[in-house]
């Protein structure tokens, strides 16, 4: 949660005469306890019957933001029983007040039991420097009992937390209310497939009293859905964030007083202020430091690719990532250096400030990440980034460098990174979208030449060579494991496989294809006078088809395009004779989405077997999803194909 | 069990060219404690001080190199701590690869987290050490000292406790201020040269340089290869309830009197509707199983450990009242319930999941875990009391087959828990298939389940209809790629702990058309092809937990147009570890009858078997996989 200072309130004596709306428990129905299924989702295991978040100024807690939440849900097989426990996250200085929580249980005669939870039962645990967590559990649960609890969460921040409309359990009502300040505006987005039932704003006048200055108008909003279904999330799909209904606040600007505007994110220039104070906490300007650090050669480099090169190779091979993204403490670029460590944040300003120290075109950009979910473009939102990359123009070229993971390439971005468009940060002419797509393709191509010896194996070699994303994945496990327990994992997915001597190529120099070669054996022992029926798709093999579903919501996302080739050559011994190899096949996915091709052939004993796929598209919607489904069925239909072999007599 | 053979594991070197003084510098570890290590503990030394019967000093260093980024998890440069274990002082250096200090961490500066898992809540807290490494191989000395009240728990020792890990020296040192005895137990000392020197109020135990172990799948757990030594203390305190006993006769008088006694009431009006519930029932093992089931319905497990709480259970009329408790609750409330009518029952400590016994030698503060004992003369019964499912009597995988400490008004008493093993753990599969001239196959499943077969497939009754669907596409039948399941029935049958599924299933594109063949797997749904690892060079022996049967029969009805060949000889492999039998029979012109049977048995075997036991396996998986082809009328 991001700190904002109230700059306003600073005088005591203010009154709302918006009149508190309470949340208060015994909103339960007899016909709610006894109710047995929900009709509209018969699979549900529970169901919100009501829920709602009020936000308002508490004149009782020195006018901080105050949140009432009050739910009601109906508990109607024991698998959803985890929804008893509640857990409340507060960050510092949040509070919490007017926890009261009960269940209501049909007893056997027909009426309803209460069961409170006792004060003694409800717990506070730091859970670190940052988080407090309030957990408590409604007791005397059973199938078909109703929940309620309400609390509120009295916090000196000015922001407001995502309401959250849709969830794993349908819901039968959902609202959101707030009061805000006249004088402070939020950007309001509404994220998802699902629309309001009810969507109002209204100016009150007079909402406010503040002694000395007069009457304060508020804003009152009220959003509110009806009849919410569960959310399901997919495979291969992209942040459930961008697709689960929600609605999400951006502190905009705040009008002092004296008629002064403090604006955070009103347009993208107050944005780009407060990201450079937020996510790249002034450390901007650093390039002096930087460029006592960087060693003469470095600067002496002619061309400026080379220069930009080695700066990134020293900043990476120099820093150590600590898996954070952002450090919640203040950046110091200085003392990190020291250390050696520090956030996907310190590593990339580092980047930034040496290629600035180099006199090199570059820019911080900020972007969020895969499983964080896709930026709004209605206006700006600088609470979702969290995460910072360089780009750098060189010559005609742009590149986008991400120096925190060991075993990327100059111009290769963590994967994470991979969610569409980035905001550019010029500090000159402003920020502005970029598309931000993979360098490079991901690939993996191998070759394998085989010849069946004398003792009925099939010996040679096999020569992989990965790259893109491929190639930096192979660097980490490689380096990540023995070259034994490497290898074993290797043949444990093929049992009928041996490995004999293994080599790589080019295992550092991360800009260029990663190449393995192994000298492999072969073989069928269960082979009958001769008989051989082998499999040859060891490598690579998709075993099972990724997607199951019948249907599709939501869109595939596999990041970025990949490629895979296969070229078999395979020596038969004059006194064998090949009796059946796979067929040949051409499949192509609509809307040039990609390819599947088999071509085999077979002539004096030598058997050479090709087969290529490509996934041309980063991203295949849920319309094309029948054919993807099929396309991988085809790959594994070719994978599961044999060569048939015998001697002749 | 068999006590395993592993001299050739370990070289040990006695002429110690390394003294006392501490090296911190990752240039002079022996060749033989790097090779095959992620990890050096290059001197671990632990300080056992009990001044008191309600006073112990810990006093713990621990010096690792770290040789590579898989290193890292095995510095455990973390403490724990509670209301009533102080830590007194904590702190860590790192060093570079040549001894240089990089780097000084105080107390103030180690990050501080909530020990609750899966707790509701807990005191337990931990201090852990935060250090992202900038090279390696580096070193850190971890160093804290910690004071508490509670003398039942007496830090084991246990020096090789990781699988890749060299030991440069591991020390053990208990000081005894207390006239009161301390008891030890030397677990696996034999193939260990363990230095063990008497002091004049304590003892000392030393270990020196032992190479790394590498992890082996199927082989017996570290636990069970490496030194362990087990200490306690006759008269001891547990957050502030004393004890005593030096058997498990006494332990267990204690556990009964100081932590049980009183806290089995119930309600008046609890007592009235147990006896009402259970006026019909004359055997004690039917009243037994009304109030298991009374039980399972009214409570759920929810877990808060405070204080003695983690020890003492929570009153039975509490758990009555909220409807929820941990194990040692919900236990002692059905064992307060059992008492209502009658049934005797006691409360049993054991050490769930992994199998590991309770030590029927040497007692003291063991086990992570509570079920119920009915001794029900002699022919003991045994329940679960966590779970709102599990039949009645039947423990699964969870606390099987295992030494578990009984505690009964009298006194503790070590039983043994009952085994699941081989043909117990029983699945039969009956299929009716019909293939069409597409290709694709239509079938009605029938598939019953057994033992620990039970124990993995019934909570899927729990599934809601399409985390079902996703179940059987992806888990079960993800081999099968195009198959839909049209409709589903479970049946749990908990008084026979049988699980019957029946499906109605089919699956397009299934057999390959070519050139005028058919062709099929004919092992349509249960493909068995797991084979274990190949290992260059194999060192530990094999170890085959439990075993299982699989039996399958399908009837396959083949396509319009299509004739049946020369089928393949029916196989038969009969091995030590297990059988296999595969055959394939002409019914008429149309049907075909696969059936196969497969025999995998418990056992344990020397490392030389384990090839033996992967070719085994190599060979059914490839049956598993027969393909036939039909040909064209």
């Amino acid at each position: 949660m991001k700190k904002i200072t109230l700059l306003l309130l600073l005088i005591s004596t203010i009154t709302f005469s918006q009149k508190k709306r309470s949340t208060l428990i015994g909103q339960v129905s007899s016909e709610e306890v006894k109710m047995k299924v929900y009709e509209k989702d018969s699979t549900a295991n529970a169901v919100v019957l009501y829920e709602h978040a009020n936000v308002y100024l508490d004149e009782k807690h020195d006018l901080d933001y105050r949140t009432d939440y009050y739910h009601k849900i109906k508990l109607i097989r024991k698998e959803s029983f985890d929804r008893a426990t509640v857990k409340v996250l507060l960050a510092n200085k949040e509070r919490i007040v007017g926890v009261k929580a009960l269940s209501y249980t049909l007893n056997e005669g027909g009426s309803i039991k209460k069961t409170y939870v006792s004060g003694k039962n409800i717990f506070k645990k730091k859970l670190n420097e940052y988080w407090t967590e309030v957990t408590f559990t409604i007791p005397n649960i059973k199938e078909g009992s109703v929940i309620e609890y309400v609390y509120s969460i009295v916090s000196p921040y000015s922001s407001i937390d995502d309401w959250y409309f849709q969830s794993e359990i349908p819901k039968v009502k959902s609202d959101f209310t707030a009061a805000i300040l006249g004088n402070y505006e939020y950007n309001v987005a509404i994220v998802g497939f699902l629309t309001l039932d009810r969507n109002t704003a209204k100016e009150k006048k007079g909402c406010v009293y503040i002694a000395g200055i007069g009457d304060g108008a508020c804003s009152l909003l009220t959003y509110g859905m009806d009849d919410i279904p569960a959310f399901k999330e997919e495979d291969y799909m992209l942040s459930k964030e961008n697709f689960i209904s929600k609605i999400t606040f951006e502190l905009s600007s705040i009008t002092n007083t004296d008629s002064t505007v403090k604006r955070f994110t009103k347009k993208w220039e107050d944005a780009d202020k407060t990201l450079r104070l937020r996510l790249l906490d002034g450390q901007v300007s650093k390039k002096n430091f930087f460029k006592k650090q960087l060693p003469e050669t470095i600067l002496n480099e002619n061309s400026d690719l080379d220069k930009a090169k080695k700066i990134f190779k020293f900043i990476q091979n120099h820093f150590n990532w600590n898996s954070k993204y952002f450090s919640s403490k203040k950046i110091n670029l200085r003392q990190s250096f020291a250390e050696k460590t520090g956030s996907v944040g310190v590593i990339n300003l580092a980047l930034y400030n040496s290629l600035q120290a180099a006199g090199i075109k570059s820019y911080p950009v900020v972007l969020s990440t895969r499983a964080n979910g896709i930026p709004p473009d209605l206006f700006p939102v600088v609470s979702i980034f969290n995460y910072v990359i360089v780009k750098a123009e060189i010559g005609a070229k742009t590149y986008f460098l991400d120096a925190t993971d060991k075993y990327l390439g100059f111009g290769q971005v963590d994967f994470q990174c991979l969610n569409g468009k980035v905001r550019v940060l010029d500090f000159d002419k402003g920020s502005y979208w970029e598309d931000l797509k993979a360098n490079q393709i991901s690939s993996r191509n191998t070759r394998l030449n085989l010849t069946l010896n004398s003792e009925n194996a099939f010996v040679g070699t096999m020569r992989a060579t990965s790259m893109g994303y491929r190639a930096s994945n192979k660097r980490e496990e490689v380096d990540t494991r023995s070259e034994e327990q490497y290898l074993e994992k290797i043949e444990t997915q093929n049992p009928y496989l041996e490995i004999g001597k293994y080599t790589i190529v080019d295992e550092n120099k991360l800009d260029k294809p990663l190449k393995e070669n192994f000298e492999v054996e072969f073989f069928d022992d269960s082979a009958e006078n001769g008989f051989q029926r082998i499999n040859p798709f060891f490598d690579n093999r998709i075993s099972e088809n990724p997607f199951k579903l019948k249907e599709r919501n939501y869109p595939v996302d596999f990041g970025v395009p990949f490629s895979y080739s296969y070229l078999l050559k395979l020596s038969v011994p004059s006194n064998y004779q090949v009796v059946k190899i796979p067929e040949n096949l051409d499949v192509k996915l609509p809307n040039n989405g990609g390819i599947l091709m088999v071509k085999t052939q077979e002539k004096d004993g030598q058997v050479n077997i090709f087969m290529r796929y490509v996934l041309n598209k980063r991203e295949y919607n849920s319309s094309e999803y029948q054919k993807l489904k099929e396309f991988f069925n085809k790959i594994i239909e070719v994978q599961n194909s044999y060569i048939e072999i015998k001697p002749i007599n | 069990m068999k006590k395993p053979v592993l001299l050739l594991l370990l070289v040990v070197f006695s002429n110690s060219l390394f003294s006392q003084e501490l090296n911190v510098s990752s240039l002079d570890i022996p060749q033989n404690l790097r090779e095959n290590a992620n990890a050096v503990i290059r001197n671990e030394s632990t300080l056992v001080t009990v001044e008191s019967v309600d006073k112990m000093r810990v006093r713990v260093s621990r010096t690792v190199t770290v040789l590579n980024k898989l290193g890292r998890s095995y510095v455990r440069a973390g403490v724990g701590y509670d209301n009533d274990r102080e830590i007194t002082s904590l702190s860590a250096e790192i060093f570079d690869f040549s001894g240089e200090r990089i780097k000084k961490i105080k107390k103030k500066d180690f990050l501080d987290y909530s020990g609750a898992g899966s707790d509701l809540y807990t005191d337990n807290r931990i201090k852990v050490l935060e250090y992202t490494p900038t090279q390696y191989p580096y070193t850190i000395k971890f160093e804290y000292e910690y004071r508490t009240s509670t003398t039942g728990f007496i830090p084991r020792w246990n020096p090789i406790d990781m699988y890749y890990t060299g030991l440069e020296k591991s020390t053990y040192t208990l000081v005894n201020e207390t006239p009161n005895e301390i008891r030890v137990k030397e677990k696996n000392f034999e193939h260990f040269l363990v230095q063990k020197n008497q002091l004049s109020n304590g003892f000392e135990y030393s270990l020196e340089n032992i190479s790394p172990l590498k992890y082996e799948s199927y082989s017996i757990g570290i636990e069970n290869l490496t030194p362990e030594l087990m200490v306690a203390s006759s008269v001891f305190s547990l957050k502030g309830v004393k004890g005593s006993g030096d058997n498990w006769k006494d332990f267990g008088k204690w556990m009964y009197d100081k932590l049980l006694l009183g806290r089995a009431n119930l309600d008046e009006a609890t007592k009235v509707k147990v006896l009402e519930l259970t006026k019909n029932a004359n055997d004690p093992v039917d009243k037994a199983k009304i109030i298991y089931k009374y039980m399972q319905d009214k409570t759920r497990y929810i877990s808060v450990q405070v204080g003695i709480g983690g020890w003492e259970p929570i009153a039975a009329n509490q758990v009555d009242k909220v409807g929820y408790g941990d194990c040692k609750g919900l236990t002692n409330y059905t064992k307060a319930l059992l008492d209502v009518a009658g049934v005797e029952s006691y409360y049993t400590v054991v050490y769930a999941d992994e199998q590991v016994d309770i030590d029927k030698d040497f007692a003291s503060l063991q086990g992570t875990h509570v079920i119920l004992n009915i001794p029900n003369s002699g022919n003991d019964l045994w329940l679960e009391c966590t779970s709102q499912t599990m039949p009645f009597g039947f423990l699964g995988e969870f606390t099987d087959n295992r030494n578990v400490l009984v505690v009964t008004p009298e006194g503790g008493i070590i039983k043994r828990t009952p085994a699941y093993l081989n043909g117990d753990n029983l699945q039969v599969t009956k299929a009716v298939i019909e293939l069409d001239s597409s290709g694709g196959l239509k079938a009605q499943i029938e598939k019953k389940s057994e033992g620990t077969q039970y124990d993995d497939s019934y909570a899927i009754e729990d599934l809601s209809k399409e985390e079902l669907v996703k179940y059987y596409t992806t888990r079960i039948w993800g081999y099968n790629n195009n198959l839909e399941i049209n409709s589903f029935e479970l049946n749990n049958d908990k008084e026979a702990v049988l699980f019957t599924e029946k499906l109605d299933v089919e699956v397009k594109e299934y057999a390959s058309l070519n050139q005028g063949e058919y062709i099929f797997r004919v092992n349509v749904f249960n493909m068995d092809n797991n084979v274990p690892k190949r290992y260059r060079n194999r060192r530990m022996p094999l170890k085959v937990s439990r075993g299982y049967k699989d039996i399958d029969e399908y009837t396959i009805k083949i396509p319009e147009g299509y004739m049946i060949g020369i089928l393949p000889n029916n196989i038969e492999l009969d091995t030590k570890f297990g059988t296999y039998k595969a055959s394939l029979e002409k019914k008429d012109d149309t049907i075909l009858i696969y059936k196969k049977e497969l025999l995998i048995k418990e056992g344990q075997y020397p490392k030389e078997d384990y090839n033996l036991y992967r070719k085994f396996r190599r060979s059914i998986a490839k049956y598993e996989n027969l393909r036939i082809a039909l040909e064209k009328k």
